[in-house]
C-alpha cells in the first residue's frame, strides 16, 4: 500500500503551484503532517536508542500541539547544530555510521528537524515521502501482526495528510476529509492484497540482519541463574504441529545446546566436537522408542541451534519450491542440530524423533566428558565416597538422584547467590535453585565420580493450543546426560528434586513463588485463553503472511494453472485485475443511489423497529410527528429524546441542509446518539 | 440565519392574522388555517357547507383582518356573466364607451353559493381565477395582486344547484366545509357580539402588501426531493383507485401542484422552512376531496383511505 502512496506524492509535487501563498502549508495540515510523523515514529521508538528517538519526537510534538506551536519554523542557526549533534550522537553511539541501525536512527531523527522547518507544500510532499518510508523501516525490527497494527493508524494519516495537501479551499471540512480517506482505504485493500500475493518477492531478504540484537532464549553458555532468568519470560519460543501422536508432558524434552565444556563455574559449548558430523543412516540403529515425524516453527534466536524432540532421528528439512526436501541444518556427534546460519527469520522445518531417553554413541567420549576442574572439593569427596560403594555405573548415577530426592533440596527461581567453589556451595549449604544448578552439579558428580557426562539445555514441557503446541521461555530446561554402557542416557535431577516441573509445567514446580514472579492475571482463566487466541493469532500471521514466500507463491501459481509466470505476465494480470476492481467499485454507484435508503431514514427505520418489537409499530400512514407524539403517551420518560430524534429526522431528511452530505450526516449521528440513549425499553 | 429570523419574525405576523380570524370563526382554528393556507398560496378557496354556518364571515373575516379590498357577488339563477366581470358602457355625454368595471374588479371576491349560478355564469369566472385577468370586449383587464376567491356552495343534495364542473372544481386549490361548531364554540357564538357588528369594527392586522410578501415567502419554502415522492406516490394512488372504479377521477398534475403549494403555505403558517410529509398529510383531504368525487362528502373518506394507505417512507 505505501508503494501506492509513493507514487501518488511524487505526482503531487511536480504539481506544485506556482503562486507563493497557494504554496504555503495550512496550519490544519501541518497538524496532520505532524500526527503523521509521530505515528510514523512511534513503532521505531521501541527500537531505536531512547535517548535519541526521543528528542526526535520531541521537536514534532512541540510544533504539533496548538499551545506551544507559534506558526513558526526553527532558524538555521539552530537547526545545523541540531544536525550535527544528531550524527555525532549517532556516530557515538553506534560507533559507526554505515549500517542498518544507525541509518535508519538518522533518518528518524531528520524528519523530525524536517517537519519542523516545514512551511511549504513541497516540504509536506517530502515529508510525506519520508514517512512511508521511515515506516518501512520498522520491519527491520520486527515484523509481527503487532507491527502491522501500529503501521494502520500512520498509514491512514499518510492518506489523511495527502489529502489535506491538496484541499487548497475550506469547503472541505476534516470530517469529510476523513470519511473520504477512511473509503480510499477500504477500496485500495483488496488491491494491496492483491500486490502482496502477487508481487515477487526475494527468496531471502538481505536486510533481516539483527546483529547486536538482545533475544531471549538459549545461549552457548550456562550460569547459575542464566536459565532462571530465562523462566520469567512468558515469549514463544517455538511452536510445533504433530503429525499424529502428541508426546505426553514427561515426554517432552526439546534437546538444544549440548554443554560439554566446564571451566569450574559455567557450562559451555565446547568449540571443537561441533565440527564432527553425525549421518542419519547410523540413527537407524537405535531402533527402540517410536518414532514421531512433527514440524516447528522457531521464532528467531539469531543463534544457530534448532531443536528437536528427544532423540533426533532424521534432518530438519523444510520443502523447496520443486516439491523435494531440502536438509537445512547438520547434526554432529553429540546430536546437536545446527544450521549454517543463525536463525534471522522465523524459521519451520519438519523433523522426525524417537521418543526414548537413550542413544547410541559410536565414538567413545573424550577427556573432556570427565572435566571437573579443581574446585568443589567437597563435591569431589562426596562422589568418591559413592563410588566406593558401587560398581555399576547405572546404580551409582541413580543413587546421587535418590541423594537429590532425600536431602532437603527446595526448588526455586531465586536461588542465593553463590560463591567460588558454587557447587559445594549448592549442594552443602543453600540446597535451594533452579534446573540449571541440579544438571550442573548433577554432572560434576558424575564426572567426579568417573562416568563421562554433560549438561544438556533445552525446553522441557510445552503448551497444546489447538492444532500446535506452544513452547514458551519459560519452558527451558537443563538435564543432564552419562554415557553408560555405551549410550547416552538421559537423567533429569531437577525431577527427583521437584517431579512436577517435569509433569505439569514449571508454574506447578513453583507454585506461589510464580505468581509473584510473573504476571499475576496469567492464572486468571480468562486472560489465559485469550493469551492463547492471540498466539495462534500471531502463529497463523507467521504462517500466511511472514511464511509467504517464492514458495507459496509459486504455489499460488500452480492453482491458478500458472507455471511461474513471467514479470510482464504478472504485471498485467495485476492492471487487469485493479481494473475489474475499479469497474466493480465506479459500475453499481448509479444503480444502488436508486434503491439505496438514506441513513436518516435507516436510523428512523431502526426506531420504528425498537418500538415496534415493545408493541408500538408505527401504522401505515401515520406521521412521524403522530408516532411519536403516540409514543412520548406511552413512554413519557423519552419524551424529550423522542422530541430530538423527530427535528432531526426532519432536519436530515426535509430540510435544505439536511440535502448537503453534511447536514444529512449531522442529523443521522445525532439519530443515532439519541436511539441509542434510549436503550433498553421496558 | 437571517432569513430564518425574518421568516420567525413573520410567522409571529401570521399568528396575530389567525388569531384574528379566529375571534371571527370559534372554534375552528384548522378549517381558519386551511382557508389562510389557500389564500398565502396564491390559490382560491371554496367552502361547501349548509347555510348558515359561517361560510360568508369567514370570507368577510378573512377581508377583513387582512387588509384586502373585497367584494361580494350573491350568484343566483339568473346572475349573468357581465354582472360579475363588468360591461362597457356608452356614454352619451363623451361619445364613448365606458367600462363598467363589475365586482371582480377587487382583491377578495366572495361568491356566495356560487353553485346557483348557471354554468355561464360559473365559468365567467375561469379565465379570472385562473389567470388573474378578465376579457371584457376583446379587451383584457388585469386584476389587482392578490385576487382571491372565496367561493361558497350549497351541498348538492339540496333543491336548485347546478353543480360545477370538473374543470372548474380543479381550479380551487382546496374546498373545506365548516361544519356545525361545537358546543362550547356555539354558546359563545349565541351570547357574544353579533358577527356582523365584529366585521364592522375589527381593524386589519395585516395589509396586501404583506399578503404578497408572504405568498413569495410561501413558494420559496423548501421541499425536499422525498416529499415530491410522497406527492407522486399519493397522486399515483388516486389514479390507481379511480382506474378501479373507487372515484371519479384520479389527482390531475395541477392538483399535485396545489397540493404541494398548499404544503408550503401550510409549512410556513407552522414556522417552518421546510415542508414536511406532516403538512401534506394536513392539506390533503381539502385538496383531494372535491377533486376525487366532485362533493366532499363523497371525496373525504377516499381521500382518508388514500393518505392511510400510501405510507411515508
Amino acid at each position: 500500500m505505501s508503494e501506492n502512496i509513493d507514487i501518488v506524492t511524487i505526482d503531487l509535487a511536480e504539481k506544485e503551484p506556482s503562486v507563493l501563498r497557494k504554496e504555503r502549508l495550512r496550519r490544519d495540515t501541518r497538524r496532520i503532517l505532524g500526527i503523521t510523523v509521530l505515528l510514523t515514529q512511534l513503532p521505531l521508538m521501541f527500537h531505536l536508542p531512547l535517548w535519541l528517538s526521543i528528542p526526535g519526537m520531541f521537536l514534532v510534538l512541540w510544533k504539533t500541539v496548538p499551545t506551544f506551536d507559534n506558526g513558526r519554523t526553527i532558524s538555521p542557526l539552530y537547526m545545523t547544530p541540531l544536525v550535527i549533534v544528531a550524527a555525532l550522537g549517532t556516530l557515538w553511539h553506534y560507533g559507526h555510521f554505515f549500517s542498518r541501525d544507525p541509518c535508519v536512527t538518522f533518518l528518524f531523527l531528520l524528519t523530525g528537524f524536517k517537519f519542523s522547518e516545514s512551511t511549504r507544500k513541497y516540504d509536506g510532499s517530502l515529508l510525506i515521502v519520508l514517512c512511508a518510508f521511515l515506516l518501512l523501516t520498522q520491519f527491520f525490527y520486527w515484523q509481527s501482526m503487532l507491527a502491522a497494527f501500529f503501521t494502520l493508524p500512520a498509514l491512514f494519516f499518510i492518506g489523511l495528510s495527502l489529502f489535506s495537501l491538496q484541499r487548497d479551499t475550506s469547503t472541505v471540512n476534516t470530517r469529510q476529509m476523513v470519511h473520504l480517506t477512511s473509503k480510499l482505504f477500504v477500496q485500495a485493500m483488496p488491491i494491496a492484497v492483491l500486490l502482496f500475493l502477487a508481487i515477487p518477492r526475494l527468496s531471502a531478504p538481505g536486510w533481516g540482519d539483527g546483529s547486536g540484537k538482545a533475544v531471549t532464549g538459549l545461549s552457548s553458555r550456562m550460569s547459575p541463574g542464566s536459565v532462571a532468568e530465562l523462566s520469567k519470560s512468558n515469549e514463544v519460543a517455538f511452536r510445533v504441529e504433530f503429525d499424529s501422536y502428541t508426546p505426553l508432558p514427561p515426554e517432552r524434552y526439546w534437546r538444544g545446546p549440548v554443554l560439554n565444556g566446564f571451566d569450574g563455574f559455567d557450562w559451555f559449548i565446547q568449540p571443537g566436537i561441533t565440527t564432527n558430523t553425525f549421518s542419519t543412516t547410523s540413527a537407524a540403529t537405535d531402533a527402540s522408542g517410536q518414532l514421531i515425524n512433527y514440524t516447528v516453527t522457531m521464532e528467531p534466536t539469531y543463534n544457530p541451534w534448532l531443536l528437536a524432540l528427544d532423540t533426533p532421528a532424521s534432518m530438519p528439512t523444510i520443502q523447496s519450491a520443486d516439491g523435494s526436501r531440502k536438509s537445512i541444518g547438520r547434526m554432529d556427534s553429540q546430536r546437536q542440530l545446527t544450521t549454517a546460519d543463525n536463525l534471522r527469520r522465523a524459521t519451520r522445518y519438519q523433523m522426525s524423533s524417537r521418543l526414548t531417553d537413550r542413544f547410541r554413541s559410536d565414538t567413545p567420549p573424550g577427556a573432556d566428558s570427565l572435566f571437573t576442574g579443581s574446585t568443589n572439593s567437597r563435591t569431589r569427596a562426596l562422589a568418591m565416597k559413592m563410588r566406593s560403594e558401587t560398581d555399576n555405573d547405572t546404580v551409582l548415577a541413580n543413587r546421587i538422584l535418590r541423594w537429590f530426592n532425600e536431602e532437603n533440596f527446595y526448588y526455586t527461581l531465586n536461588p542465593p547467590t553463590l560463591g567460588a567453589h558454587s557447587i559445594d556451595d549448592f549442594l552443602f549449604s543453600s540446597r535451594s535453585g533452579f534446573c540449571e544448578h541440579y544438571a550442573g552439579s548433577f554432572v560434576f558428580l558424575l564426572r567426579a565420580a568417573g562416568i563421562p557426562a554433560r549438561v544438556v539445555t533445552g525446553y522441557q514441557g510445552g503448551e497444546q493450543n489447538g492444532d500446535y503446541m506452544i513452547v514458551r521461555q519459560s519452558d527451558a530446561h537443563a538435564w543432564a546426560e552419562a554415557y553408560i554402557e555405551g549410550q547416552w542416557q538421559r537423567f533429569d535431577p531437577t525431577a527427583a528434586v521437584a517431579p512436577q516441573r517435569v509433569e505439569g509445567g514449571i508454574n506447578a514446580a513453583l507454585g506461589d513463588e510464580r505468581q509473584s514472579l510473573l504476571q499475576k492475571p496469567l492464572e486468571w482463566h480468562w486472560v489465559k485463553s485469550a493469551g492463547l487466541q492471540w498466539d495462534s493469532l500471531n502463529y497463523a500471521w507467521q504462517r500466511m503472511v511472514i511464511g509467504f514466500d517464492d514458495k507459496s507463491q509459486d504455489n499460488l501459481w500452480k492453482k491458478i494453472g500458472l507455471d511461474s509466470p513471467s514479470g510482464w505476465l504478472i504485471a498485467v494480470l495485476l492492471v487487469l485485475a485493479a481494473c475489474v476492481w475499479i469497474l466493480i467499485i465506479l459500475l453499481p454507484t448509479s444503480l444502488r443511489d436508486q434503491t439505496r435508503v438514506s441513513p436518516c431514514e435507516q436510523q428512523w427505520h431502526r426506531l420504528c423497529k425498537k418500538f415496534a418489537a415493545n408493541g408500538c409499530a408505527r401504522q401505515s400512514g401515520e406521521s412521524a410527528t403522530d408516532y411519536v407524539e403516540r409514543l412520548s403517551l406511552r413512554w413519557p420518560q423519552h419524551r424529550r429524546k423522542l422530541l430530538r430524534i423527530l427535528a432531526c429526522y426532519h432536519s436530515g431528511l426535509f430540510s435544505r441542509q439536511g440535502q448537503q452530505p453534511q447536514g444529512h450526516q449531522d442529523s443521522t449521528e445525532e439519530m443515532k446518539r439519541e436511539i441509542s440513549l434510549i436503550g433498553k425499553l421496558s | 440565519m437571517a432569513s430564518r429570523k425574518k421568516l420567525h419574525d413573520d410567522d409571529g405576523h401570521v399568528e396575530a392574522v389567525l388569531a384574528q380570524l379566529d375571534t371571527f370563526i370559534v372554534g375552528k382554528p384548522h378549517e381558519t388555517k386551511l382557508a389562510l393556507a389557500a389564500l398565502l398560496a396564491g390559490g382560491h378557496l371554496l367552502v361547501e357547507d349548509l347555510p348558515g354556518v359561517g361560510k360568508t364571515t369567514l370570507a368577510r373575516a378573512l377581508a377583513a383582518t387582512l387588509g384586502l379590498a373585497w367584494n361580494r357577488v350573491q350568484f343566483t339563477s339568473d346572475l349573468l356573466p357581465a354582472d360579475v366581470t363588468g360591461i362597457s358602457i356608452f356614454d352619451v355625454t363623451r361619445q364613448e364607451f365606458r367600462l363598467h368595471k363589475g365586482p371582480i374588479f377587487t382583491s377578495l371576491l366572495l361568491a356566495d353559493e356560487i353553485n346557483r349560478a348557471p354554468p355561464k355564469t360559473q365559468s365567467a369566472l375561469l379565465e379570472a381565477m385562473e389567470e388573474a385577468q378578465v376579457t371584457i370586449d376583446g379587451k383584457r383587464h388585469t386584476l389587482d395582486k392578490p385576487f382571491f376567491v372565496v367561493a361558497t356552495q350549497n351541498p348538492l343534495e339540496q333543491l336548485g344547484v347546478y353543480p360545477l364542473p370538473e374543470s372548474q372544481l380543479d381550479r380551487f386549490i382546496c374546498c373545506i366545509e365548516l361544519g356545525y361548531p361545537h358546543s362550547d364554540a356555539e354558546r359563545s357564538l349565541l351570547t357574544g357580539d353579533s358577527r356582523q357588528q365584529m366585521l364592522h369594527s375589527a381593524g386589519s392586522v395585516a395589509s396586501a402588501d404583506n399578503v404578497l410578501f408572504w405568498q413569495a415567502r410561501a413558494r420559496q419554502i423548501f421541499t425536499a426531493p422525498p416529499i415530491l415522492d410522497y406527492t407522486q406516490a399519493l397522486l399515483a394512488a388516486t389514479r390507481e383507485l379511480a382506474a378501479k372504479g373507487g372515484c371519479a377521477a384520479g389527482l390531475s398534475p395541477r392538483a399535485g401542484l396545489s397540493l404541494l403549494a398548499m404544503s408550503r403555505a401550510w409549512a410556513m403558517i407552522q414556522g417552518r422552512d421546510m415542508v414536511l410529509p406532516e403538512d401534506l398529510q394536513a392539506v390533503f383531504t381539502c385538496v383531494a376531496a372535491h377533486r376525487l368525487a366532485g362533493s366532499l362528502k363523497r371525496g373525504t373518506p377516499i381521500a382518508r383511505d388514500i393518505l392511510t394507505a400510501v405510507d411515508m417512507v
